[in-house]
């Protein structure tokens, strides 16, 4: 391995990439661009939900039933209907997501201590129905109590850790991050390889004394750049413009993102020399790395909640560990150390891929 | 002769013996040896598919052989690859630089990949383009060069280290005649500074410009030799020229005749080749005959010195048979 010739390489390669401002604004661009999209995008908590109120006696104790559910920040009350059909015609539309219908005796039963009143709710999105009856049962305890309704005989103190306020962009924004380098990372090196292949470069190249490990590093090394100032971005507008907490240190990220980089960057480059032209390359890169790193990362969706075989096929996509890393930087402020495992999936990955480019490597011809 | 003027400084450019490359059931190149000596311009020929891209890449090891032995300027091609590439500079058939990069970052690249290092790389750069008349265009992309222009700095690329011997893949195919020209003269130069230049061609006046000549079919060389010395040589099948006017009813009054076996017309002429063994004089006699029978009077009809297309064209039959 000789410094000069890797120099040399990543020379070259930085100089197709400054002569290519199209590629080079998409790298650096679309990372920001994702991060915005998914991170206003992705919300999984509920803000000012419409929703309606039939009061089928609208006396004092009913109307202020409904202003105080109007009040909170779960509910904004659109319309008032003076019948159940109506409310369920608006349900219907989709003009209101929830329901209340407040009984005529409501006031006489509420002073009797024994008041109920019903909640409609749009199943059909059942995640949202489902925050919608937790927010209404909790306004309506509350409520209650502000009435006079005795405690209930027991209670749960619950406090969140690592998310006070349970802001689902809090858990969503870390992850995004590694959503993001997954796929840029290897979409930038599928290319590179490819690139070569196809213009006929590489009938040059194996006449010098050029070494595959050489040309690997060479090429890998200004992407490792790139990608870097991708995270370094990412994690700034994280922090600024979403308020994120980063409690972990910046150190840590930029330590385990650089971990992470390496791998995509490799599965990049194995893409690029097993599709042999750009196209294909770029379609398999994306393929591979948005669809499992989307799905089976766990940014979203909970991965101990999947099908044994899912959970099992999720300990191959190297987006999970990530995932799990960036999430514990930023929440919980721990370092890498405590979460070895993941650093050690994170390396094996890292080695096999690494092993595999370098044999797959060899069919460019270029000197073991 | 500048061979024998440079011949005593060290090994020999290229030694290959007894290559052979198969691919699947087929037999590519057939236990060739191919020498060629430091100063030397070597030609190698022969038609698409006669082995000579494969021998070529063989030489310049980017295709393992899988018999016989191979050394460039005395280190073996096989066994230390690193340090026999280190000694070859290879310009491809087609643009394989890149066409983004400007000549003097290719240029640079090049430098680069050859372990060259700052001072050095500068110098060598500088020199390449003093050299190939590229300084103008030092700054212009790779892709928007004239044909001519990107030959020579493939060929700049490949000096940059300076290599004991230079591989040229059909340097020529498509340039114009003037450029063709000052490309062999850049060519006897870098041979008179001791490189030894293996040139593929199938241009056969551009065979005669090569010190010695290899030809090959069907993976085999079938002819090799200094071109004068092959030229010399007697043929057994004589070489009749026809020149004057009503050809075309002369070729068709020649074809039924016993003893010519192939006619090619030229321009005012006719050449005619006769089988092998064949008496010239008393061919000449029937052909005159012939062409006075339907009308015809040549200015000229006799036997003449063969070129090296003929003396192949004969061989290849030899061969074939």
């Amino acid at each position: 391995m000789k410094l000069q010739r890797v120099r040399a390489i990543a020379v070259k390669e930085t100089r197709h990439l400054l002569r290519d401002p199209g590629s080079l604004a998409m790298m650096l661009l679309m990372p920001v661009m994702l991060l915005f999209i998914f991170g206003y995008a992705i919300r999984l908590d509920v803000l000012e939900a419409p929703v309606g109120v039939f009061q089928e006696a609208p006396d004092a104790a009913s109307s202020e039933l409904a202003a105080h559910l109007d009040a909170s920040r779960a509910f904004r009350v659109v319309a008032r209907y003076d019948s159940r059909r109506a409310l369920g015609e608006a349900l219907q539309t989709g003009q209101i997501w929830a329901g209340f219908v407040i009984p005529h005796d409501f006031a006489r039963e509420l002073a009797g201590g024994s008041a109920r009143i019903q909640l409609l709710l749009d199943g059909v999105d059942a995640n949202t129905a489902r925050l919608l009856r937790n927010y209404a049962r909790a306004m309506i305890t509350e409520y209650a109590l502000r009435q006079g309704a005795a405690e209930p005989p027991l209670v749960i103190e619950e406090r969140v850790w690592f998310n006070e306020t349970r802001e689902s962009r809090y858990a969503i924004l870390p992850g995004v991050i590694a959503l993001v380098m997954a796929v840029m990372g290897a979409l930038m090196t599928s290319l590179t390889i490819a690139r070569e292949m196809e213009f006929g470069n590489l009938v040059m190249l194996r006449t010098t004394p050029l070494s595959r490990a050489e040309f690997l590093c060479g090429k890998l090394a200004p992407y490792v750049v790139i990608g870097l100032l991708d995270v370094l971005v990412a994690a700034w507008l994280t922090t600024a413009l979403f308020d994120v907490p980063l409690r972990g240190s910046l150190l840590a990220l930029v330590g385990v993102s650089t971990l992470f980089l390496l791998v995509v960057l490799l599965q990049g480059a194995l893409i690029s020399m097993l599709a042999g032209n750009q196209m294909l390359a770029s379609q398999m890169s994306m393929v591979s790395t948005f669809l499992p790193s989307f799905l089976l990362s766990g940014f979203v969706f909970a991965v101990q909640n999947m099908p044994r075989a899912l959970e099992y096929l999720s300990y191959a996509v190297p987006a999970r560990y990530y995932v799990t890393l960036c999430k514990a930087i930023f929440l919980k402020g721990v370092g890498p150390l405590l979460l070895w495992t993941e650093m050690a999936a994170l390396c094996a990955v890292l080695v096999v891929l690494a092993v595999a480019t370098f044999r797959r490597a060899s069919r460019l011809g270029l000197l073991p | 002769m500048r061979a024998e003027a440079n011949a005593g400084s060290g090994a020999a450019a290229i030694s290959a013996r007894g290559i052979s490359r198969r691919f699947g059931q087929f037999l590519a190149v057939d236990d060739v040896d191919i020498a060629v000596a430091r100063g030397e311009v070597f030609g190698l020929l022969g038609a698409n598919g006669a082995g000579k891209t494969t021998t070529m890449r063989m030489l310049c090891g980017t295709l393992a052989p899988d018999g016989g032995s191979i050394a460039v300027g005395g280190v073996d091609m096989v066994r230390h690859a690193r340090r026999a590439r280190a000694r070859i500079g290879y310009v491809a058939q087609r643009w394989a630089l890149y066409g983004d990069l400007t000549v003097r970052e290719n240029l640079e690249l090049q430098a680069g990949l050859y372990g060259l290092g700052g001072q050095r790389s500068r110098a060598r750069c500088q020199w390449a383009l003093d050299f190939l008349g590229l300084r103008a265009v030092a700054g212009a992309n790779g892709d928007g060069l004239p044909l001519g222009f990107q030959r020579r700095l493939a060929l700049g690329c490949a000096l940059l280290h300076e290599p004991d011997v230079l591989f040229l893949d059909e340097p020529t195919s498509g340039m114009d005649p003037l450029a063709r020209q000052q490309l062999w003269d850049l060519i006897y130069e870098l041979a008179e500074s001791g490189i030894g230049i293996l040139v593929t061609t199938h241009y056969m006046d551009e065979a005669l410009f090569c010190d010695r000549l290899a030809l090959m079919h069907a993976g085999r060389v079938v002819a090799g030799g200094e071109p004068e010395a092959l030229l010399a040589e007697p043929l057994d099948t004589p070489i009749v020229e026809l020149r004057g006017a009503r050809c075309d009813a002369c070729r068709e009054a020649f074809t039924g005749l016993g003893f010519v076996r192939e006619i090619v017309p030229g321009a005012g002429l006719l050449r005619i080749r006769l089988r092998a063994g064949s008496d010239a004089r008393a061919a000449i006699e029937t052909l005159r005959a012939t062409a006075a029978a339907c009308g015809a009077l040549p200015q000229s009809l006799q036997e003449v010195p063969p070129t090296l297309e003929d003396v192949f064209v004969a061989r290849l039959e030899q061969a074939v048979a």
